[in-house]
């Protein structure tokens, strides 16, 4: 809708309506706005969180630039983002295949069946993650004992010459440097997001049934609807995760510090940009560098989006 | 082409926790001929979707037989039926372009691209489509997305094409110019076709025959003129014509020879033609209902011979080139055409002669016709 020009007799009509949000505004300008235009503020300073600062410049970046640690950081979270990127098909499938149920009770039925785990706080979810992951009690090592799959490992090792199964000790998934992305690509199996669920079978719903009926008639089968018809139509709500999976990667360092400690685990290895910027903030109290690791961040996150928003093509 | 045969046709919806179980097409027998326009015409809920939907498989049957040429095709998936659907809402792929679209099905059929283009490019020019095959639906009008559609149909050259209400979605102009449209394809295809819609008006100016359809049972099958002259009960003489056939409740009384037919209300008498009479001999002292059409009643002036009734004027309404007149007396409402002149006045009386040879009567208890 084109936006028209506020007149003076409408501004006199209307100003209660405009005098309504001003407290949303002021609120998100403080605690939104005001911290962010801090970063960037300090971002120029040398400060370690108290009164006390020095104007350094852009310092603070130029380090950042020669920063190994934070570009290592940068290369893990890439790979991070290839796995999310492809555990988003698990629930597209998911959703497709509720969606899919002739029975709208069951429908029903899984759509809450998928709701029901966000009331689990994450924190608790990536407890018990860790639980899981755990070399002597966790379930992971105890179901690959059971089934074999550990001798497997082992067996593979050996032909590769990897070094890192070995038949009598337990599989340190968190402990052992190289099984550390392993184990963040596993995280969250079978990776079936409840939110991503919910937002595909959304798009799919609203696919109207002839269309479905026409395709059948057409002569169109199970997968041939899948590529021709779902998936192209639900296009939009993919992007949406796109973006949203997008920032939520860059950003996010809670399950890496929780998994793995403040320094990304043993070798750093598990080490992200975000979690760097809190160990450098927290740990070495290096605040205004902290803050230019954001900057950067954000620099990362803003261009991005507007990569996929402008040249990821959605046909609707 | 090919014949498409409906024997003890039904459609039963099982009791769901919200609905009875619900029977939709109640055994119906019709035979629809190799390269005949067949519409399929009732009020919503009649069943003649459902009938359609079953015949494209669609729809599970819940029992009897279809058969499309020489095979029984109750357990054939639909794309095996090689029949063509057009949809009330077009049903286009969203994200395809019309040439897509149209091509869809052949694709998936394995057709090799020089086909499909010829085939495609062929449809659209048959339907005036040529410059929008690059465009995708959403940029396309209502009428031309319909005929989209129908190219879709097209290029898949089926056995049989089924319409259902295809025109409903489109403005009266365009209504009646993709109506037109498809009589033309039809006669031009010369393919076996089955359309459904509520609309008699379509039903009338399309079909070869005309399949009445009610509560999921068909009340006659017949040529469009035939049902109009020959209704075989009171629905169908209700249904088809616009507007409908006044149908005036009333009494039988023998006299002589002849019988009379009185008015609920004795607002009028009349006496049957000997055709009439002859028929209705049995239903003599028994309540019936007589049907005549609006344009078989003429007015008379002051002194003209032969008044069938007279009763009082309700509205006048000018339609240019004739006048509806909603009139009134005894316990009944009569619509009459006549031709138009401007000074009718409310409560006026109008003295009308029927003509007699264009009555129907109808049982009251069965109603079915008298003949």
């Amino acid at each position: 809708m084109p936006s028209l020009p506020l007149s003076p007799q409408k501004a006199r009509r209307e100003w209660k309506l405009y005098f309504f949000i001003v407290p949303s505004l002021l609120l998100v300008g403080v605690f939104s706005y005001f911290p962010a235009g801090s970063a960037i503020f300090h971002s120029l300073f040398d400060w370690q969180g108290g009164d006390a600062k020095q104007f350094v410049g852009f310092d603070n970046f130029r380090r950042a630039l020669g920063d190994k640690v934070l570009w290592n950081a940068f290369g893990t979270v890439a790979c991070l983002m290839l796995f999310n990127l492809f555990k988003m098909i698990p629930s597209i499938l998911m959703a497709v295949l509720i969606h899919r149920l002739r029975s709208d009770r069951w429908q029903y039925f899984y759509r809450v069946l998928l709701v029901v785990p966000m009331i689990v706080p994450h924190l608790v979810t990536l407890f018990i993650w860790k639980f899981f992951l755990d070399p002597n009690l966790g379930i992971l090592n105890r179901m690959l004992d059971f089934t074999g799959g550990k001798s497997a490992l082992v067996w593979i090792d050996h032909v590769f010459g990897w070094g890192i199964f070995f038949e009598n000790a337990p599989i340190g998934w968190l402990s052992q440097p190289e099984l550390i992305l392993p184990a963040l690509f596993l995280w969250g199996f079978p990776w079936i997001g409840s939110v991503g669920v919910l937002i595909y079978l959304a798009g799919l719903q609203s696919i109207g049934s002839e269309v479905y009926e026409a395709a059948e008639l057409d002569g169109i089968g199970p997968i041939g609807k899948f590529f021709y018809i779902e998936l192209p139509l639900i296009l939009t709500q993919v992007r949406l995760s796109v973006v949203l999976l997008i920032i939520g990667t860059i950003q996010g360092y809670g399950l890496q510090l929780l998994l793995l400690g403040d320094s990304g685990g043993p070798g750093g290895r598990g080490m992200v940009p975000g979690l760097w910027m809190y160990n450098r903030a927290f740990i070495a109290g290096d605040f205004g560098y902290a803050c230019a690791i954001g900057i950067i961040l954000f620099i990362f996150i803003f261009t991005l989006t507007v990569i996929n928003n402008r040249y990821v093509r959605v046909d609707k | 082409m090919a014949n498409v045969t409906l024997k003890n046709l039904t459609k039963i919806y099982p009791a769901s926790e919200k609905n009875a179980a619900f029977t939709a097409v109640k055994g119906i027998n019709l035979e629809i001929r190799d390269r005949e326009f067949m519409v399929l015409v009732g009020p919503s809920g009649c069943g003649k979707s459902t009938t359609l939907r079953m015949i494209a498989g669609l729809e599970e049957i819940s029992g009897g037989d279809i058969t499309i040429g020489d095979q029984v095709v109750n357990n054939v998936l639909p794309k095996d039926r090689d029949i063509a659907m057009v949809f009330q809402n077009y049903a286009l792929y969203p994200h395809m372009s019309v040439y897509n679209n149209m091509g869809f099905g052949l694709k998936l059929r394995k057709f090799s691209k020089a086909e499909i283009d010829r085939r495609v490019r062929e449809a659209a020019a048959m339907l005036g489509l040529e410059n929008l095959l690059d465009r995708k639906p959403k940029a396309l009008s209502g009428g031309q997305r319909q005929r989209v559609a129908v190219g879709r149909a097209i290029v898949r050259q089926p056995k049989v094409f089924l319409f259902d209400e295809p025109l409903s979605n489109l403005d009266a102009k365009m209504r009646v110019s993709t109506r037109t449209e498809i009589s033309k394809l039809h006669a031009r295809l010369n393919a076996t076709m089955i359309y459904v819609t509520h609309d008699q008006v379509e039903a009338m100016t399309m079909g070869d025959r005309i399949c009445v359809m009610k509560d999921g049972q068909i009340m006659q099958v017949d040529e469009p003129l035939t049902l109009y002259n020959r209704p075989d009960n009171l629905y169908v003489a209700g249904f088809i014509g616009s507007p409908a056939m006044n149908l005036i409740p009333g009494t039988l009384r023998a006299e002589s020879e002849k019988l009379t037919f009185t008015e609920r209300g004795a607002a009028f008498g009349l006496e049957l033609p000997a055709r009439l009479s002859r028929a209705a001999r049995g239903q003599a002292g028994r309540e019936v209902i007589l049907g005549i059409r609006p344009e078989d009643m003429t007015e008379l002036g002051r002194d003209g011979n032969g008044v069938s009734a007279e009763l009082e004027l309700d509205l006048a309404e000018p339609m240019g080139a004739e006048t509806y007149l909603y009139l009134q007396g005894g316990e009944c409402d009569v619509i009459a055409r006549v031709p138009p002149r401007s000074d009718y006045q409310t409560g006026q009386k109008v003295r009308l002669r029927f003509d007699l040879e264009k009555i129907h009567l109808f049982d009251a208890e069965t109603e079915l016709a008298i003949r």
